[in-house]
């Protein structure tokens, strides 16, 4: 628009309302008196009626209660124990990457808790939280971390090999920050870890304390 | 038509708004798209139900804008969106005729604190009066006063190194 409106516009929530049939008889009817007088913001509310097609929602999104607090306290010996053997069990499966090292999806940090969620993309569905890739998979990394302005990056590791596909970034942290999105390709397991720090963090040190990792592997 | 009754519903029925505003904020349709869909895989995994304000267009506006300008807080992904979306038509307020482009709310978002850009892109984006964006913030009018002094000295600020160089 080259003009600006020559009384006071209407607010593009509101004509987004008004476009939606939200708002009340009254604030409707003198929304169209002023569009009816106002080029301006006439243009922005057909802009308001276009359509637009939105990526896909995952399918499911089971809520996440914590799996230790669904636990009576006095089976944390022996799911400690069955998780020792799992991780004995799942040991290096003779690709190198090495599972059992890895932080998990969701760690304590800095009094609050530091995540990753990862939401894969693959012919138009999405899945929140996937186990498995295909070659050419694009996925979502959101990320959450303690209130707070902090450094995050993202590193992928595949084959021994460390990438960062997506630019380090500082950010005022909230739930769920969308850090940015990347594709997996091959057929071997994966490793996606978000690091935090208040500094920018170094792109030569393998993720440990301050980093939140998921762990994907090729579809069979 | 009613109000949405969960996150889905609500994505269905404001994620077309939503992208339309993410994507005055930062000139990219795919950044847009992102952020709003990042947005409602928040809301559903905390099962935001129908009259949580939450799910209302003008919260889910704030919460946009905030994503946005995370976004923009970074250099590179600032130094992507600039390259890849230049010539894409910037957010241009019908208030004054302001240009508020990608560019300019990045090196605000530099040196503003979070809640005087979020005023500014209230006022100067989304074409919001005083009083709706007190509403919607919750602060007084004198905050909002204030804190579009600070805006408008850092606008100045840099108009002035633009002319200086």
């Amino acid at each position: 628009m080259s003009a600006g409106c020559a009384g006071t516009p209407v607010s593009w929530p509101r004509l987004e309302q008004h476009a939606l049939g939200e708002l009340p008889a009254a604030d409707a009817r003198a929304v169209d008196q002023h569009l009816a007088d106002c080029p301006t913001c006439r243009a922005c509310f057909d802009e308001a009626r276009e359509t637009i097609a939105l990526p896909p929602l995952p399918q499911t999104a089971a809520p996440r209660t914590p799996w230790w607090r669904t636990w009576p306290t006095w089976t944390g010996a022996a799911v400690a124990a069955a998780a020792l053997l799992l991780v004995i069990v799942l040991r290096p499966d003779g690709s190198g990457h090495r599972a059992g090292a890895l932080p998990g999806p969701r760690v304590a940090y800095k009094g609050g808790e530091l995540a990753i969620d990862l939401v894969r993309e693959r012919g138009g569905d999405a899945s929140l939280d996937p186990t498995r890739y295909r070659d050419g998979d694009r996925f979502a990394a959101l990320v959450t971390c303690p209130p707070g302005d902090r450094w995050i990056d993202v590193v992928v590791t595949q084959d021994g090999r460390r990438d960062f596909p997506i630019a380090a970034a500082r950010v005022a942290c909230v739930n769920r920050i969308d850090a940015g999105a990347f594709r997996l390709t091959g057929d071997t397991p994966a490793s996606v870890c978000v690091i935090a720090g208040d500094e920018r963090p170094p792109r030569n040190a393998l993720p440990g304390d301050g980093a939140a990792c998921a762990l994907i592997w090729p579809a069979r | 038509m009613g109000p949405a009754s969960d996150a889905a519903s609500a994505y269905e029925r404001y994620g077309p708004a939503l992208v339309r505003k993410a994507r005055r904020m930062l000139g990219s349709d795919d950044d847009a798209r992102d952020i709003v869909q990042g947005l409602f895989v928040d809301l559903m995994q905390k099962h935001v139900r129908g009259g949580d304000r939450a799910l209302e267009l003008p919260y889910l506006y704030r919460a946009v804008t905030n994503r946005c300008l995370n976004l923009l807080r970074d250099s590179r992904n600032r130094q992507r969106l600039l390259e890849d979306h230049a010539p894409e038509q910037p957010a241009r307020s019908r208030l004054d005729d302001r240009v508020i482009g990608v560019d300019l709310l990045a090196r605000l978002a530099e040196r503003l604190d979070a809640r005087s850009l979020e005023i500014l892109v209230c006022l100067y984006v989304d074409d919001m009066t005083q009083e709706e964006t007190a509403t919607l913030l919750e602060v007084s009018r004198r905050t909002i006063g204030k804190r579009l002094g600070r805006a408008r000295a850092a606008l100045a600020a840099i108009a002035g190194e633009e002319d200086a160089s």
